[in-house]
């Protein structure tokens, strides 16, 4: 008796409920989906990128979810490898059968992806990295924060124009990450400036030791070196450029503005300075108050940090464009509620514009952010920046 | 040019004095019980990490969790040799290797679930301020790496050429059947081993996790540290520690010279043109056929 | 008794019916899976050969499988080479490779061969990077599918299909290479150098064709998995995947071509199936590999063999030396 009862509410069910037109939506539940590095070379972004996103779900979903629909997150490792992040994306759109896929981590990753994931009518909203190539990847990729390339357009005219400095080095991962602001910072100099880099000096993802990188710089002259790196690099560097006696103004974009690096360099990195496209987890503002309460409530494990705040700040941004998409919830429609969002401050300051020729958001983009006493400051206010290619 | 040169062989050296400690500890297991151990370089991840939390959990004084992190690693070492190694001790070669790269990734994965992936500074007593003694240029903290990797070195030659714990070790590298036949209890040589291995790689880790810094990610510093036992000859201690050296000073001359890439294989080009040439590395013996 | 060797033939058949009528069932993911398997099948056939049958330790498939990755991507880029002549010089090209490399790799054995082959891996994954000019470095480079004869093998059952016919087809060869002269001298080499050539099996020769077999498997899957994947970037081929290869190889069985299937499953299936437990996974996958290999130190195929003898009186049980590679 029993199966019959069963079949029968199934049939109910199939006669009865709506039928969604897209995957991942139904009257109670939106299902997304998230290729994060969570063993592998930087998986501590994505165990941070992670929580943050869900710390802000829950909240969404403690609110009785967004137009009565709870969200729900599906991540899966793909260890910063392109083949098993391919792998990731058809079990995420073909079995798990995802709304959209957000916050996709790495640039390799993210591009082995995008070409299947626009096949699929997926969106690709907010991946997690800043690369360029997000501005022009027309209407499925969303991009969310200014990019690396256009931070470093920033910095180099903030060098030239307002600190006169006309001796400039790049010191630059050598990999698409690094390369991204090294050659815009390249193309920036020589376009605008009529100036190149006296150095040009590069480093490998995992090295230890940056003693030759810091006797480069130091002999080219530099007075000021772009750090297109991440938080663990520049500490070292600073450190073994002093051990030499050679003291120049590092700064670099938003990747070095962390906490960990003034915890990894003390001293050696006072003066440092960075570009920051989102306020530091520390700041004041009711925004941040918010996520600093639910980041204890959720994951009380895990420090206050740049990185979950990534995570958390796409979430924010994300449940609004669900609240402006409203009740008829398409692929389409969210992806025009994200276009529909124009200067809106969740609450700590710093306003978010997307839509118009480029996709990505946030005109005042960004700021200049310094390490004073052991701690960031600000050093300036939101400004907007400019579009810088890499050629 | 010659300030620059000299300093970036010094502090070539403090790097290179480390990957000779890991090579070392290699070189040990193999010389004993014939198995590359590649979770060597999760020992020195390991330790790094249970010395930052007796020293920032506990607040133990420095010397003290020196101490005790090389007893724990010793400690640890064992265990491992007892779970993963011994059962499989009449097995392939090849499976016990293969066995111990599954003990890495449950290491490396549990203390990234333990602290997670981002990186920790672990505090040193050495100095990172430069000093500087005529045109050379270094910082205490080279100079302490590089003396107290020297001596370990020496406490282990001792070990090995005055105690009788030491001659027995040596004498089961030479042949297990002969030592067996001598009294010699090959089975606690093995542990011992073991051991030993995990505390040099302790130390390892506690000198050098405050210059790169604590994550789970640290262990793959050995496949470098392999690299320098391979270049001065596997199975030969003094090789081990000339081999590592080499390694780091080389590294760092051509980072000066020319870019990172080159810096990344260089050690590998120079690896294969000196394994053309003497096929069994710098110090290597011509390899025994084990027929 | 006769059901015995029925029973061989009769699930041989079933698994090949299974492989058939699966892009009808499984769902597009299900599939990729598959020829991600039959990608890394391939790569373990080749590594079995030079590592478990001749004994020569590799550690520098990784870099194979790049050079076969590559070739078939620049050559179906720049040169719009029709996609089979693409993989059929993937294999060649890196084929002549293993070959070269074969030759400075004659005098040395065990743990330096393997060092030299790392150190080969770590060295063409950075000209990978300077090439930038054919390999677009780090930017990574985008591989269209490949086509046949007008069919372009663009969905995943259409991939699918292609990998199954390729894989099986070479797991013949394979075979049939094995169990003939090649196999007999390979297995002579590996067991013992001297007597091999005292008994007239020319080492050198046979070592260096030992090299170049295994890169041209290595390098067809190479190909085949550009082809698939659709992106390539340098990053994917370091020392780790040469890591991963051997051990697809030893945990599936040395020496066993059964091995080399069995290996590829654990390596492609378990992460999926472990692929829900977030920061847990790669700690329970460690954990099933040290506990696999502590219950079958003669890997897969060789516990297959072992019980498939003790309890069904199958075959016989198997015999592996415990030094391989000295």
């Amino acid at each position: 008796m029993k199966w019959l009862l069963g079949i029968l509410g199934l049939m109910v069910l199939l006669a009865g409920g709506p039928v969604w037109a897209e995957d991942g939506i139904t009257d109670k539940e939106i299902v997304i989906g998230a290729g994060l590095d969570l063993t592998g070379a930087v998986a501590n972004w994505g165990v941070n990128i992670k929580a943050g996103m869900e710390a802000m779900f829950n909240r969404a979903n403690a609110a009785g979810g967004v137009h009565g629909r709870k969200i729900r997150l599906i991540a899966y490792d793909h260890v910063y490898q392109p083949p098993k992040a391919v792998t990731n994306a058809k079990r995420l759109v073909e079995r798990d059968k995802v709304f959209v896929m957000m916050g996709h981590l790495g640039t390799p990753t993210t591009k082995a992806v995008m070409d299947y994931l626009q096949e699929r009518k997926v969106p690709n909203i907010f991946p997690a990295t800043l690369a360029s190539i997000w501005t022009t990847s027309g209407k499925w990729h969303v991009g969310d924060l200014a990019t690396y390339a256009d931070q470093t357009g920033l910095i180099v005219d903030y060098l030239v124009k307002e600190r006169k400095i006309r001796k400039i080095a790049s010191f630059y991962q050598d990999d698409e990450y690094g390369l991204d602001g090294h050659l815009a910072g390249k193309a920036r100099l020589k376009h605008q400036h009529d100036l190149a880099y006296v150095a040009e000096v590069d480093y490998k993802r995992a090295d230890i030791d940056f003693s030759s990188q810091a006797a480069k710089l130091k002999e080219s002259g530099a007075e000021a070196v772009i750090l297109q790196a991440v938080y663990r690099e520049p500490p070292r560097l600073a450190e073994q450029c002093a051990a030499i006696g050679y003291k120049p103004l590092f700064i670099g974009p938003s990747p070095i503005v962390l906490a960990k690096t003034i915890e990894l360099g003390g001293k050696h990195v006072e003066g440092l300075m960075g570009v920051e496209v989102y306020p530091l987890p520390t700041d004041s503002g009711a925004f941040l108050d918010q996520y600093r309460a639910d980041m204890a409530k959720h994951f009380p494990g895990l420090p206050i940090d740049t990185t979950n705040l990534y995570g958390y700040q796409k979430a924010a941004v994300f449940v609004e464009a669900l609240q402006r998409a409203g009740k008829n919830l398409t692929r389409d429609t969210v992806l025009k509620a994200i276009e529909s969002i124009k200067d809106w401050d969740p609450g700590w300051g710093m306003k978010y514009t997307y839509g118009g020729d480029n996709r990505r958001g946030m005109s005042n983009a960004g700021r200049f952010v310094v390490v004073k006493d052991g701690k960031w400051a600000k050093a300036g206010d939101w400004v907007e920046l400019k579009e810088v290619g890499r050629k | 040019m010659t300030e620059i040169l000299t300093s970036q062989v010094v502090s070539g050296l403090a790097t290179g004095c480390v990957y000779a400690l890991i090579a070392l500890g290699f070189v040990l297991i193999f010389k004993a019980t014939d198995v590359v151990n590649f979770a060597q370089g999760e020992f020195v991840m390991a330790s790094g990490f249970m010395s930052y939390t007796l020293l920032i959990g506990f607040g133990i004084p420095y010397g003290l969790v020196l101490v005790a992190t090389i007893v724990l690693s010793g400690f640890m070492g064992v265990v491992l040799e007892r779970i993963v190694v011994r059962p499989i001790m009449d097995a392939p070669i090849f499976s016990i290797v293969i066995a111990t790269i599954g003990a890495s990734i449950v290491l490396r994965s549990s203390a990234g679930i333990v602290y997670g992936y981002d990186v920790l500074p672990l505090p040193t007593i050495f100095s990172k301020d430069p000093v500087r003694i005529g045109f050379v240029q270094f910082t205490a903290m080279d100079v302490g790496v590089i003396a107290s990797s020297l001596a370990i070195m020496v406490v282990l030659y001792l070990f090995f050429r005055l105690t009788k714990t030491g001659t027995a070790m040596r004498a089961t590298a030479q042949s297990q059947t002969a030592a067996r036949l001598m009294g010699v209890s090959v089975s606690r040589i093995f542990s011992l081993t073991w051991a030993i291995s995990a505390a040099i790689g302790g130390v390892a880790g506690v000198l050098i996790a405050p210059i790169i810094y604590l994550d789970p990610n640290l262990g793959f510093i050995g496949v470098k540290a392999f690299a320098g036992a391979i270049l001065g000859g596997f199975g030969s201690i003094p090789g081990a520690i000339v081999g590592g050296m080499l390694l780091g000073v080389i590294e760092n001359l051509s980072g000066y010279f020319f870019n990172a890439g080159i810096k990344q294989v260089s050690t590998y080009i120079l690896l294969i043109l000196v394994l053309v040439v003497r096929p069994a590395g710098l110090f290597g013996a011509a390899p025994v056929r084990r027929v | 008794m006769r059901w015995r060797r029925w029973l061989g033939g009769l699930a041989l058949v079933a698994l090949g019916l299974i492989l058939l009528i699966l892009p009808g069932v499984a769902d597009n993911y299900v599939l990729y899976v598959m020829t991600r398997l039959f990608v890394y099948v391939l790569v373990a056939l080749g590594l079995n050969l030079l590592t478990g049958y001749a004994g020569q330790v590799s550690l520098g498939h990784a870099a194979f499988f790049a050079i076969g990755a590559y070739t078939a991507a620049v050559l179906a880029e720049r040169w719009q080479w029709p996609s089979v002549l693409c993989l059929v010089a993937a294999a060649l090209f890196t084929a002549l490779v293993g070959y070269l490399l074969g030759l400075p790799c004659l005098r040395l054995s065990g743990l330096y061969l393997a060092m030299a082959t790392l150190g080969f891996t770590l060295i063409v994954q950075e000209m990978l990077l300077q090439l930038a000019v054919l390999t677009h470095g780090s930017e990574g480079m985008k591989v269209q599918p490949a086509s046949l004869l007008g069919l372009t093998f663009d969905t995943d059952t259409r991939k699918y299909y292609l990998l199954l016919v390729v894989t099986v087809a070479m797991l013949a060869v394979a075979r049939n290479l094995v169990r003939g002269r090649l196999g007999r001298a390979f297995l002579a080499i590996r067991d013992n150098e001297r007597a091999a050539a005292a008994m007239g099996v020319n080492l050198a020769r046979y070592k260096t064709i030992a090299f170049a077999l295994s890169a041209l498997y290595t390098g067809l899957a190479g190909g085949l998995s550009a082809f698939i994947v659709g992106f390539l970037d340098p990053q994917e081929f370091s020392f780790f995947l040469s890591i991963q290869f051997i051990t697809i190889i030893i945990l599936g069985g040395l020496a066993s071509l059964l091995g080399s299937v069995l290996g590829a499953c654990f390596l492609i299936f378990l992460p999926e199936l472990l692929a829900g437990l977030d920061v847990w996974q790669a700690l329970v996958y460690g954990l099933i590999m040290v506990v696999t290999i502590l219950f079958m130190p003669f890997g897969l195929a060789g516990a297959l063999r072992r019980y498939a003898y003790r309890w069904f009186g199958i075959g016989a049980e198997p015999m592996i030396p415990r030094r391989l590679g000295h």
